[in-house]
């Protein structure tokens, strides 16, 4: 028997799914919760296998439950459902410590099934989890973007701001602007030390 | 043309209220009345004999008749004759122990002889002021002019002057450089000199020099015959000071030769003068001499009496001092004056034509100056205008960008709920309709179940398409850097790729985030609809000063002149970056690709 418990604000979609789990008699729904703090109150002190949780919930948010539910690793496995597939909010709920994260709208075979692989012990994301580690770190200062780099190789061969914005089919002012964003983002006091700071860096190779 | 000319009137007239009030002490007014009948060239004469007097006598009032008649002379175009009161009004100075204004005179004088190429004048003058330098402890400058004047009267042969420089420079060289046997040589060139044209007073002078000399080298007999033959002269003169010094110096070399008597007779003829004279500092000297000669002689009730008689004058001289001190501050002010006056006058002789200039100048300066009032009052109206006329449209500006923000803000809170609607009621109603669904077996298997699982996902799909664009879950959880980061995701196809790259964001007002991901939002529709894109790129970049945003994609392009910018809804970013203080520029050609380069200052009022 497989124990499980249901959070999520909308009685609808916990009514919904519990009717789901009753046909299937491996499972075993041991707590309905709408409220996502009551939940975090009781849940620790049950025996559950696997929790499907909402992420957008008014009392707290799906990150912050994640967080409560999630105590090491021998805690239960922790499914996000929900009606949002955007990839830096299923990022954010893999970087908290979910298991897994499916939509609300997938088939019921397929919300079992990602249930069966998470007790298996696998992580199941519908991105891959390289890009989901990736997705949400911030960014490291003193990183060029590619438009700049191309402009700073051409000052560094001595074109002027005009000379650049007509080689690269842009306005002085776009090239203006990507120099001065490359001082601020290096935080060097002019183009020349620019210039040998990036040759140190060998972005101008 | 009458406004300066009243002006020109009110300071002369102003002036020469001025220079009553100085002459006020002594009498020129009951003067002039008792000259007031005689020809002018004879009032000049009288007054400058009267100078002369004065000089001797009463220098300070010698000052005050002498400025009053320069300002009549120069009044007259007489210059010769200013130089001349000038050079006498000096020696006044130089008797009252103001040898900064003597030497002043002295040059202002010199300079007038000069013009008018008189050099006996100008020799004259530079005597007097070697003369002066000397008196002032400056020996060297008071051996180069007195040499100079000796060149000059040499050369035209004034055996007058003559006479008085080889004395001056006889005085120096016997207190400077202590020679004696020059400085006899020199009084007695000065005597050959004076001898020529017969004056007598400067004769008298030479022997009184000589006569001391002598005393200083211990001949007794000599400097008491030398002094008696200037005393001769003296008495027949009738110079009532000089007598004064020749007793004087009788009795102190009868003092030295051990005649008590005779030396306190001399000394008695001496103070009978100078009492009569009024010449303190030399009476003091006499009284304290008697006491002593008196002393000698044993008669010590005597020299008590002289004594008391020497601090009496003393603490007279003390009270007269002090009155004096006051006299002098004033007179300071009004030497000062008297220097302006002096240098006035000689700008007028030296450009007499400058003053119809000046008139003119004068003229054209008021008009100019009151132009200039009125211009800088219209200026100033103007600008007062200007600035208020700014002012209100900054006001009107401002008002204008309150309100777009304000209607941003609703637009965005109107946003937000519906979104929020869609996705909480429709959406879990939705996905609670797929739920139950699914768990309908497939009972009449002709394909119905399929078909209506199938339109309720599409409308599913459609439902959360809506939701998002109406308002982004992830913009409101996430905040903007990874909204931008999913729009990418989002629009990412096959064939636009778009690239987002963020920079040290560390968020910002859910304003700002909502505005700045409105444009993207509207840039990136612009790109797909239109621009044939490969690569877009999406630059965030977050500073201490400044917030950035560049959006590049690398499509068709446009010529910014020719499109229409409302229909691809340029003006509408437009508005919205304004309406959170920033500023956005379009950088496009045809054929060249697009770039919105969008920039907000911060540390400015928060949204």
């Amino acid at each position: 028997m497989i124990k499980i418990a249901l959070i999520d604000d909308h009685p609808i979609i916990t009514d919904g799914l519990s009717k789901v789990f009753n046909e299937h008699p491996e499972f075993d729904v041991v707590g309905v919760y709408n409220s996502p703090v009551k939940a975090s109150e009781e849940l620790p002190t049950k025996e559950v296998d696997v929790i499907l949780s909402d992420v957008s919930m008014p009392e707290m948010s799906g990150y912050e439950l994640i967080q409560k539910l999630k105590k090491g690793k021998t805690g239960p496995k922790v499914i996000m459902l929900s009606m949002f597939l955007e990839k830096s909010i299923i990022a954010s709920c893999y970087q908290m410590g979910a298991d897994g994260y499916t939509s609300k709208s997938e088939s019921t075979d397929k919300i079992l099934a990602t249930i069966q692989d998470v007790l298996d012990g696998k992580k199941v994301f519908p991105f891959p989890l390289k890009e989901l580690e990736a997705s949400n770190k911030d960014n490291k200062g003193g990183i060029l973007s590619g438009r700049e780099i191309e402009i700073l190789k051409l000052v560094a061969d001595g074109f002027s701001s005009k000379q650049v914005a007509d080689k690269l089919f842009l306005s002085e002012l776009t090239v203006n602007t990507h120099r001065r964003n490359m001082l601020k983002k290096t935080n060097q006091p002019n183009v020349a030390a620019l210039v040998s700071y990036a040759k140190q860096n060998q972005w101008l190779v | 043309m009458r406004r300066p000319f009243y002006i020109k009137q009110l300071f002369s007239t102003l002036s020469l209220w001025l220079l009553y009030q100085f002459v006020s002490a002594y009498n020129i007014d009951s003067l002039m009345t008792s000259l007031g009948q005689i020809p002018f060239d004879d009032q000049h004469k009288k007054i400058e004999a009267e100078l002369v007097r004065l000089r001797d006598s009463n220098p300070k009032d010698g000052i005050e008749l002498g400025n009053y008649w320069i300002n009549v002379l120069e009044g007259k175009k007489e210059t010769q004759r200013v130089a001349d009161v000038i050079l006498i009004v000096a020696n006044s100075y130089y008797r009252t122990g103001n040898y900064a204004l003597c030497l002043q005179y002295d040059q202002t004088a010199r300079n007038l002889y000069r013009q008018l190429g008189n050099e006996r004048g100008e020799a004259i003058a530079i005597r007097d002021m070697g003369f002066t330098y000397r008196k002032m402890g400056q020996n060297q400058d008071a051996y180069n002019y007195i040499e100079l004047s000796i060149k000059t009267f040499e050369k035209i042969g004034d055996h007058l002057e003559l006479a008085a420089s080889y004395n001056h420079m006889g005085n120096l060289i016997e207190d400077w450089k202590n020679d004696l046997v020059l400085a006899e040589a020199l009084y007695r060139k000065s005597i050959i000199h004076a001898e020529k044209e017969n004056n007598k007073q400067s004769i008298s002078y030479s022997y009184e020099f000589i006569g001391v000399l002598k005393r200083k080298q211990g001949e007794n007999d000599s400097a008491v015959i030398y002094l008696n033959k200037s005393l001769e002269i003296r008495k027949e003169l009738d110079l009532k000071f000089p007598m004064v010094l020749s007793y004087a110096h009788l009795a102190e070399v009868m003092d030295k030769k051990g005649n008590l008597i005779e030396a306190k007779n001399y000394y008695n003829k001496a103070l009978e003068i100078s009492l009569a004279i009024n010449y303190h500092d030399y009476t003091k000297f006499i009284y304290g001499n008697l006491s002593k000669i008196h002393q000698k002689r044993g008669n010590l009730d005597s020299a008590i009496t002289y004594l008391e008689l020497q601090k009496e004058l003393q603490d007279s001289l003390f009270n007269l001092q002090k009155t004096k001190e006051f006299a002098e501050i004033k007179a300071k002010y009004e030497d000062e004056l008297k220097e302006e006056k002096i240098r006035t006058l000689n700008n007028q002789i030296e450009l007499d034509e400058q003053k119809n200039r000046n008139r003119i100048y004068l003229f054209t300066t008021i008009i100019a100056i009151l132009g200039a009032i009125v211009l800088i009052g219209i200026i100033i109206a103007i600008v007062i205008y200007n600035k208020n006329q700014r002012m209100a449209n900054k006001e009107k500006i401002n008002q204008e960008r309150l309100r777009n923000k304000m209607i941003i803000e609703a637009e965005e809170k109107e946003r937000t709920r519906i979104a929020k609607d869609l996705h909480d009621s429709l959406g879990q109603m939705l996905a609670a309709l797929k739920m139950n669904l699914n768990s309908l077996s497939s009972a009449n298997g002709n394909g119905q179940f399929e078909k209506t699982t199938k339109i309720l996902d599409d409308t599913i799909t459609e439902m959360r398409s809506i939701s998002h664009a109406m308002m982004p879950e992830s913009l409101i959880k996430n905040g903007l850097a990874k909204a931008l980061i999913d729009i990418s995701n989002h629009v990412d196809t096959q064939h636009t790729k778009v690239n987002v790259q963020v920079e040290n964001w560390k968020g910002w007002s859910r304003t700002g985030e909502y505005v700045l991901y409105r444009v993207v939002q509207e840039l990136l529709n612009n790109t797909l609809k239109h621009a044939h894109a490969q690569k877009v790129t999406i630059e965030l970049n977050q500073f201490d000063d400044e917030i950035n945003l560049i959006y590049e994609d690398d499509g068709k392009g446009f010529n910014l002149d020719e499109s229409k910018s409302d229909g691809i809804g340029l003006k509408n970013m437009i508005n919205r970056i304004t309406s959170i203080n920033g500023h956005i520029e379009f950088d496009s050609k045809s054929g060249s690709g697009f770039t919105a380069i969008i920039s907000i200052p911060l540390k400015q009022e928060k949204l």
